[in-house]
């Protein structure tokens, strides 16, 4: 084996070692932090009670302006992508962008699919913090199965999130319920229908889809178009609409499902407020709504990442690998073990 | 610390590690974005100086992973990105990599997982002695022995079979 070793060091493609260019890169440094205050304490004299204030309002000041930064910079890149002005569609696709923050969100799901005896129906409720590296989901679900159990449901807190071999694998607690949604890295981190394997759980296909992840699917793909306004809770909102690959469902492997999507977005901010799927014209085809009851965009400080850290748990297995958005314990106390 | 001391260390940083964090990122993507990949792994550490370790090399590594995966998520030159930063977790078999010569080779290390190809590259290739590595991957030492021991394994055995030409294996599992 040493020798399948040796031949692959010798086997190494890159024999350029140039070393990148440092003036080019602290040019674009300075330019990066040009708009921010500087993140370092200077070295005056010691006036200690000063300083333990002025540093968190500081350090909010630099991280709403690095929000703000990120975001305009995310609306830029779409439209240079385009090459038009903003539309509503680029501007909730930024909405949707953590931009170097924390997205956090709660929403209430409901689907519903079949017809008479063989309907079901189920409806969640969950609490997202989401920034560009990782996530942290807690769901309250709930599922009629009138073929089946009369009901199930429960709490759920996402524990442990993990990325290898291209799956994202999430593990809920209390137990049984763990989710792997494959292709992960293909699709960017979306949890569409087709890319879920629910493991132990027969309700968990669709319903499990993160609605911010498959809007930013749908809005990444360029399928959807104004569809004119509608009034919810006394506000006027813009209508969205367009339909999304089709897929097969994970379950029923042969049923192919084609989704119809319907959005409903701030005019203003462009941040989602309902979505509803169909999945396919048929009699009893699933249909989904999402409404979001809240929607921010909270900046990344010690504080706020806490909110990303999954608690202690003994079926957790972090992959933390880099201490962005990592805990000490999470960075240093456990394995990445392998399934 | 001063700002410029910061500054100091920071461009130290760069000196020191930067060619090997491009090298990292041209076995995996193109020229053009493997440069824009240096250049965000070390704003990265400028924000985050305090947290670079002693041994920075790892860090830098496991942020340019990081980094490569979140461009691919970011949408940023979807198509081409695509084909490329697949290799990064993509299933077995999906990897191809032109620059390497040693084709058999080339193909054995497509069969492996992402996991298992990411690991022996980075030993292989970065360079990164067992310490390094598990730091790189967040595991142990311990666990990275093991792990290593069967990704040498596994590509020994694929290139056994392909030089001598034998069909891949079928599982029931590459059969759902």
């Amino acid at each position: 084996m040493s020798d399948v070793f040796e031949r692959l060091r010798a086997a190494n493609p890159v024999s350029d070692h140039t070393q990148p260019d440092l003036d080019e890169f602290l040019r674009r440094l300075d330019e990066r932090t040009a708009e921010e205050s500087s993140p370092i304490r200077t070295d005056k004299a010691d006036v200690s009670g000063w300083r333990r204030a002025r540093p968190s309002v500081r350090s909010r000041l630099i991280a709403a302006s690095t929000i703000a930064v990120a975001i305009v910079l995310a609306i830029a890149a779409v439209v240079s992508h385009t090459g038009g002005g903003i539309s509503l569609v680029q501007r909730a696709y930024a909405a949707t962008d953590s931009a170097g923050g924390i997205v956090y969100y709660v929403t209430s799901t409901r689907s519903s699919s079949g017809f008479g005896a063989r309907s079901s129906s189920s409806e969640s409720r969950a609490q997202v913090w989401r920034s560009e590296l990782r996530s942290r989901r807690l769901e309250t679900s709930t599922t009629e199965l009138h073929n089946g159990p009369a009901q199930q449901g429960g709490s759920y807190e996402e524990v442990d999130q993990r990325v290898a071999g291209g799956e994202l694998s999430s593990t809920y607690s209390p137990p049984p319920r763990n989710t792997v949604f494959k292709g992960f890295l293909a699709f960017r981190g979306s949890t569409s229908p087709e890319s879920v394997n629910c493991r132990r759980s027969p309700s968990c296909a669709v319903t499990t889809e993160d609605p911010v992840l498959a809007l930013r699917e749908l809005y990444a793909a360029g399928r959807l178009h104004e569809a004119g306004h509608a009034r919810l809770n006394g506000k006027t909102l813009t209508v969205l609409e367009g339909n999304g690959a089709a897929r097969t469902q994970p379950s029923v492997r042969f049923i192919r499902l084609n989704p119809s999507s319907r959005i409903l977005v701030d005019p203003k901010t462009g941040a989602p407020v309902e979505l509803i799927t169909h999945y396919g014209r048929r009699l009893g085809a699933l249909t989904s709504t999402t409404i979001f009851h809240t929607y921010k965009h909270l900046a990344l400080t010690p504080q706020t990442e806490r909110l990303l850290s999954f608690r202690a748990h003994p079926h957790a297995r972090l992959e933390c690998v880099l201490a962005l958005h990592c805990s000490d314990r999470e960075s240093h106390g456990l394995d990445i073990g392998h399934t | 610390v001063s700002k410029l001391r910061r500054r100091e260390q920071l461009e130290k940083l760069f000196v020191d590690h930067a060619t090997a964090v491009r090298a990292y990122a041209l076995r995996r993507i193109d020229p053009a974005t493997a440069e824009e990949t240096v250049s965000e792994v070390f704003m990265i550490a400028w924000r985050r100086l305090d947290d670079v370790p002693s041994d920075p090399l790892p860090w830098l590594l496991a942020c340019a992973r990081r980094v490569l995966a979140n461009q691919r998520r970011a949408g940023r030159r979807r198509v081409a990105l695509q084909e490329r930063l697949s290799h990064l977790g993509d299933p077995p078999g999906a990897w191809e990599f032109d620059g390497v010569p040693d084709r058999p080779l080339a193909r054995a290390l497509g069969e492996l997982s992402g996991d298992d190809r990411e690991l022996l590259l980075l030993v292989a290739w970065d360079e990164l002695d067992p310490e390094q590595a598990a730091q790189a991957l967040g595991c142990s030492r311990g666990t990275l022995a093991v792990r290593l021991h069967r990704a040498r394994r596994r590509l020994a055995d694929s290139l056994r079979r392909i030089e001598h030409e034998e069909p891949p294996i079928t599982t029931m599992e590459s059969l759902r």
